[in-house]
């Protein structure tokens, strides 16, 4: 498979643990999302704007 | 400290959606596995104030990266680390589910390596710079990449629950 496409791979690995621990705890929903989209929208422009991967 | 300017693009450039995953699951994982309720008490407060850390931990990141050219491995690890030091200090309450937090991404990141490793075999030679890193690995893995998963589950595992002022306690056995 084209490398290219491991991080989307790793990627799905992690959403399966993320839609069973959203399914399960209800409670917990709200901090998910919102850890989430944050830590999403910072990383994107991080690795848009600022960070450059060196190691 | 070693310092380096080469960057090229690799296929670690990530996005929206590995920051979106894995924050969502550090910050509640413990939780679920350790049966944990958040709740708010009279002592505890949500305001804008908590998010200092969080900003001085970025700020400390950019600094010793942008302006002093400091290695982003260390760049990060000083960063999250005087981070998760400062909410620590102020919330020791959260000590146990940052380490755990933290050792939890650690160890759920280990079989996504590995399947990783697996499906896309040359993945490993394309993805860290061999000159930057210490070529000291741990189960297949540089031990770079997981250092920087614990100090960032750590993070990730607490600071919600810093900024919104909520504490921890045992779940009712009736769910």
């Amino acid at each position: 498979m084209d490398n290219q496409f491991a991080y989307l791979f790793g990627d799905l690995l992690f959403l399966i643990i993320w839609l069973v621990l959203f399914i399960y705890r209800k409670d917990l929903r709200k901090e998910m999302m919102y850890m989430g989209v944050f830590v999403g929208l910072a990383g994107a422009l991080a690795e848009k704007y600022w960070y450059a991967v060196d190691w | 400290m070693t310092t380096t300017n080469h960057y090229k693009y690799t296929y670690r450039n990530r996005g929206f959606s590995p920051g979106f995953t894995t924050s969502g699951v550090t910050a509640v994982i413990f939780k679920e596995l350790f049966s944990r309720i958040t709740y708010r008490t009279k002592k505890t407060y949500n305001h804008w104030i908590n998010a200092i850390p969080v900003f001085i931990g970025v700020l400390i990141m950019f600094f010793l990266f942008s302006y002093l050219r400091v290695f982003s491995f260390y760049a990060n690890l000083i960063g999250l680390g005087v981070m998760a030091l400062i909410i620590l200090l102020i919330r020791r309450d959260l000590f146990r589910e940052a380490i755990l937090g933290g050792l939890l991404l650690l160890i759920i990141s280990l079989p996504v390596y590995w399947i990783i490793f697996l499906l896309f075999p040359s993945w490993r030679d394309q993805t860290w710079f061999a000159d930057s890193i210490s070529d000291i690995y741990f189960i297949s893995i540089p031990y770079e990449d997981l250092v920087w998963w614990f100090f960032v589950g750590a993070n990730f595992a607490v600071v919600y629950d810093f900024i919104n002022g909520l504490k921890l306690r045992k779940e009712p056995d009736t769910k």
